[in-house]
């Protein structure tokens, strides 16, 4: 397997197609797809609801009492589900075609790309065990 | 290296695809430290209060420029993405056009929330 300049070479003359059918993530592309594209519709009303949760108590227009109180509720939890999974799915998704496309030797990208995956769900993880969990305590 | 630095040409749709990848990285750095600020929040008023001086802190003033600035843009060529997918859009003269709108728009926002926090009171 090339690696390194001799697969840069490779992949100016044209045979990148070829490598990434063969290492990539080609075999499962529309699925990738897919849910990339799926997960960025849930993320375009997420994203920016998070961001205005941190910016509220950064302005100070959110106290302590009202984020509890708010993070404790039924639809806000719901919501913290559905981002926590779309934004780790979303961002893994995308940090994995960046990869691919850095890292040709697949003795460093299987291992890097594995290595998110885990790191993505163990932060899935930890964020649903706290909405779920301490903030019905807050 | 990436066909895109190193083959591509550099126009506006392969800036404006460059800078999604940019602006998504930097929205992975918010994916984590978002859940890691709201437990420390949620646990407790002093954990609201050592949250609050962080985000207020010039760092945390940093990170939220940095956040909020990649998350206006990633949106903008993010629905930029979904409208050419859905077939919108699609000449080379609109894909040229869009992916300016998107970066201008992108680099007001940046401004704008710059501006906002340079006159956002301390913590």
């Amino acid at each position: 397997m090339a690696c390194g300049a001799e697969a840069d070479a490779k992949m100016g003359a044209g045979v990148g197609s070829r490598l990434s059918a063969r290492w990539g993530a080609a075999h499962n592309g529309l699925s990738e797809w897919f849910w990339q594209r799926l997960t960025a519709a849930l993320l375009l009303l997420l994203l920016p609801a998070a961001f205005w949760l941190l910016w509220a108590v950064a302005a100070g227009s959110l106290d302590a009492a009202g984020l509890a109180r708010l993070a404790s509720s039924l639809p806000v939890r719901v919501l913290h589900t559905l981002l926590a999974a779309a934004a780790l799915a979303h961002g893994w998704l995308g940090a994995r075609v960046i990869i691919e496309d850095y890292l040709h030797c697949p003795w460093a990208r299987v291992p890097v790309v594995g290595a998110l995956g885990v790191a993505a769900a163990g932060l899935g993880m930890a964020w649903l065990a706290l909405v779920w969990g301490l903030a019905g305590g807050a | 290296m990436s066909p895109r630095l190193s083959i591509y040409r550099w126009r506006a749709p392969m800036m404006a695809s460059l800078a999604h990848r940019v602006s998504g990285l930097m929205l992975i750095v918010f994916i984590v430290a978002y859940p890691c600020l709201l437990a420390v929040m949620l646990g407790g008023p002093e954990g609201f209060a050592r949250a609050r001086e962080a985000l207020t802190s010039p760092l945390g003033r940093l990170f939220l420029w940095a956040s909020g600035a990649a998350l206006a843009y990633h949106w903008l060529n993010g629905l930029r993405f979904l409208l050419l997918d859905a077939g919108f859009g699609e000449s080379r003269e609109a894909m040229r056009m869009s992916a300016k709108l998107a970066l201008g728009a992108g680099v007001t926002a940046a401004l704008g929330l710059g501006a906002a926090l340079w006159t956002m009171g301390g913590g």
